[in-house]
């Protein structure tokens, strides 16, 4: 689904980016990816979406390469920011409906599908609000509905549980499974251990830009207890 | 007072932009900063060189005492207009309200610094107009050390009154838009009066002034006349000092105003010390409910009542430009900004009914030359639509929310067009509406007519697509309020530049020979359709795709 191949992408005038980063996410699989502040979480996840440009290597999306197809790629996948900065002056409802246009989701499916999400986030209620006055968490509902409602193949995510309530969170889980039960995959950044381990089939830990560990849940934790043990003896082994 | 000083540092960091050049490390961003920069010196040196010769021309009409009153009563003038329309949001800020509000500050302190940032940009506003007056007077008149004094307190307290009149405004503006369901059109309306006042008031007043009759005076220092001699230098004089005499008789305030900067220094001083006192009531008074106002100002009504009905699909275009609306008519600056020209070139259509143009443009623009104006019409309708296009700020006003064009499946190109289109449907309308305007106001022959209605219509698209091609190159999406994308960035000065530039076949065409009309008229169409191709086909997305 997501082929990522010696991908290097850094910031003019600084060291930070990342560097020789290789991963593959499968059919199926939810994927987290896992790192310190500043690790280059973000700088990937932005690069594998064509918000960011990199200088080399490759970014294949259900076969297709991104920098040579990049519209192909972007009618596949979704992508969820850290922060969700929407256009505030819009209300809820033109907003879904604005990505609905753009990914021509027709008038019955989108109907339906934000009829199922918004309801199941109890934000129904609220559609006809402008999101300049949406809370943190309300904000970030919106752009889960507004990345789920065109069925997206890979589901990308940047620390999607953060200013989520309990119930907001449990019902995500749920519809990462649907998506992968669909036949697609989810690569989502996270600071959350425990639902990494829980909720994930593979994982991936990334330091200074560079990628430490990769692959299975089950074989990455051979040996340890948690991912939270795994991760902390990581990045403390590289240190010294 | 601690507080005080450490917010002022604040203040001063973001007018300046102190750490974005001290610290900045992104190549492109100090492009872009220098380019603001460069415009910022080159707006400053041609406001300079303007305000270097009117002093020059008091000299010559043996007025140089008069030099400080008239350019102090411009900077005035001047630090109002440009301090009225941006007091709301640089006194009620929303970005760090929160921020300030969370922590154990007094609002006075805020309030304070804030007012002071607003008295800085008039000081440079009241530096520029006043600098050059002053290098005149002391080459041609000589160096006098009252005149020094006077000047410098005159450069210090001039901006103090129109900085508090500024805030009165600003709070009235805010407390009428924070009490008002439909905010952003209630700030359109209370800007466009402003605007309305701003360039009504020199209309009447120097309207009624023209007894003294403009036109005349300066058909004599006209070039085609040549007879710019002793005598006639002599009789402007005359004509001066009798314009100075009678206004003074007629206005106590004018008289009041002179008297200022005539007398002695202590009545400069007391000028100050008053304005000063007025300054620090008006932040006493803008303090006592500033949180509660600015808090009222981003309250956004939620009814939590929405039930979904059926919904329809719409093409890529038509979703674009609906966005593009949204967020155009979400910003009372930004919509200010830019309907003013074509409310104008309306208005000018209309003016023309009830006065020739010669009239309209020697008492607005104090022309000091003949010229072919029945010729220079549809240039002049054009320059209405290229004041400010909306697409100059269009790509910097997707600020943080860049990233969500950029991971959507929508190509930068149809990006452009919307944006392009969004600009020309708005446009559209006031240009139409002058054109029929013009049909009933303005005799012309069938090729006057022509060009009445191609031309204007070409500037228009130029305007547009020029806007788009420089917000491209020099996008700016860090900001923490439109003002900054809509008056103060590098895109908006230099399109303005530009735009100058673009607007000189005005004058070859006033200049040139009435038979030679539709011939220059042929060349620019066909230069200004070139150059719009060029644009529009070779667009920079780089700040839309990397």
């Amino acid at each position: 689904m997501l082929v990522i191949r010696d991908l290097q992408k850094h910031y003019k005038g600084t060291e930070k980016g990342i560097s020789g980063v290789t991963l593959h996410v499968e059919v199926g699989d939810i994927y987290a990816f896992i790192g310190h502040n500043g690790a280059g979480k973000t700088t990937l996840l932005k690069a594998i979406t064509g918000i960011h440009d990199f200088e080399k290597g490759e970014v294949l999306i259900d076969g297709i390469d991104l920098k040579k197809n990049p519209l192909e790629v972007k009618k596949r996948i979704a992508y969820i920011p850290d922060n969700p900065d929407v256009y505030e002056f819009m209300t809820g409802i033109q907003y879904l409906n604005f990505i609905a246009d753009v990914f021509e989701v027709s008038a019955k499916d989108r109907e339906e599908r934000i009829r199922k999400y918004a309801d199941g986030f109890e934000l129904t209620d609220s559609l006809g609000d402008l999101i300049s006055a949406y809370s943190h968490g309300m904000k970030q509902k919106l752009v889960l509905i507004s990345a789920l409602i065109h069925e997206p193949k890979l589901l990308i995510m940047d620390e999607p549980f953060v200013g989520l309530d309990p119930k907001a969170a449990f019902l995500l889980k749920g519809y990462m499974a649907e998506v992968t039960a669909r036949g697609g995959a989810i690569f989502f950044s996270t600071h959350v251990l425990d639902v990494a381990e829980k909720l994930c089939n593979k994982v991936a830990i990334v330091r200074e830009g560079r990628l430490i560990t990769s692959g299975t849940m089950e074989e990455t934790l051979r040996g340890k207890t948690s991912l939270e043990e795994l991760f902390l003896e990581t990045v403390e082994t590289k240190e010294s | 007072m601690k507080h005080f000083l450490t917010l002022t540092k604040l203040e001063l960091v973001n007018l300046f932009g102190i750490n974005l050049w001290r610290y900045g490390k992104d190549p492109a961003d100090k492009k872009r900063r220098a380019t603001l920069l460069a415009v910022i010196v080159v707006l400053i040196a041609i406001g300079m060189f303007y305000f270097g010769a009117t002093a020059y021309a008091y000299v010559l009409l043996n007025a140089s005492d008069r030099i400080l009153m008239s350019l102090g009563l411009i900077a005035v003038a001047f630090t109002l207009f440009f301090n009225a329309f941006r007091a709301k949001s640089s006194l009620y800020r929303e970005k760090d309200r929160e921020l300030l509000a969370s922590l154990p500050l007094r609002s006075l302190p805020i309030v304070l610094a804030r007012l002071l940032r607003v008295y800085l940009e008039g000081l440079l506003v009241t530096l520029v107009i006043l600098l050059p007056g002053i290098v005149v007077y002391f080459i041609y008149v000589g160096f006098s050390l009252s005149f020094c004094l006077t000047a410098l307190l005159a450069i210090l307290f001039l901006p103090v009154l129109p900085t508090s009149l500024a805030a009165w405004i600003g709070i009235l503006f805010a407390a009428i838009i924070a009490r008002n369901r439909h905010k952003v059109l209630t700030e359109v309306l209370l800007m466009l009066i402003i605007l309305v006042v701003t360039f009504a008031l020199p209309l009447i007043i120097t309207g009624s002034a023209s007894s003294s009759e403009p036109t005349e005076y300066f058909s004599q220092i006209s070039p085609s006349g040549s007879n710019y001699s002793g005598e006639v230098t002599a009789q402007l004089s005359a004509q001066v000092a009798s314009a100075f005499e009678s206004a003074e008789k007629s206005s106590p305030l004018f008289k009041a105003w002179d008297g200022l900067f005539r007398g002695n220094l202590s009545d400069l001083l007391l000028y100050g010390l008053a304005s000063l006192l007025i300054l620090l009531l008006t932040a006493l008074v803008i303090g006592k409910n500033f949180f509660t106002i600015s808090g009222k100002l981003i309250q956004g009504a939620s009814h939590h009542d929405y039930q979904l009905a059926s919904l329809r699909n719409a093409s890529l275009m038509n979703a674009l430009v609906r966005k593009e609306a949204g967020r155009y008519f979400s910003s009372g600056i930004y919509v200010t900004n830019t309907i003013v020209g074509p409310i104008f070139a309306v208005a000018f259509a209309i003016a023309l009914g009830f006065f020739s143009m010669e009239e309209i443009l020697q008492t607005t623009l104090q022309l000091p030359i003949h010229l072919n104006l029945q010729a220079a019409l549809p240039y002049i309708l054009g320059m209405f639509f290229c004041i400010m296009s909306i697409s100059t700020s269009s790509v910097s006003m997707e600020g943080n929310t860049l990233w969500q064009v950029k991971c959507l499946p929508i190509s930068p190109r149809d990006l452009c067009n919307a944006k392009l289109l969004f600009s020309l449907l708005v446009m559209g309308p006031f240009y139409v509406l002058s054109e029929v305007i013009l049909l009933f106001t303005v005799r012309a022959t069938l090729m006057e007519r022509l060009w009445l209605i191609i031309i204007p219509a070409l500037y228009l698209v130029f305007s547009a697509t020029f806007g788009l091609f420089i917000n491209l190159k020099l996008p700016k999406f860090q900001w923490n309020s439109h003002a900054e994308v809509v008056k103060q960035s590098a895109a908006c000065g230099l399109s303005m530049l530009a735009m100058f530039t673009a607007l000189l076949p005005i004058f070859l065409i006033c200049l040139a020979p009435a038979e030679m009309t539709n011939l220059a008229n042929l060349l620019v169409m066909l230069l200004l359709g070139l150059a719009t191709f060029l644009l529009y086909s070779k667009p920079d997305l780089r700040a839309i795709t990397k």
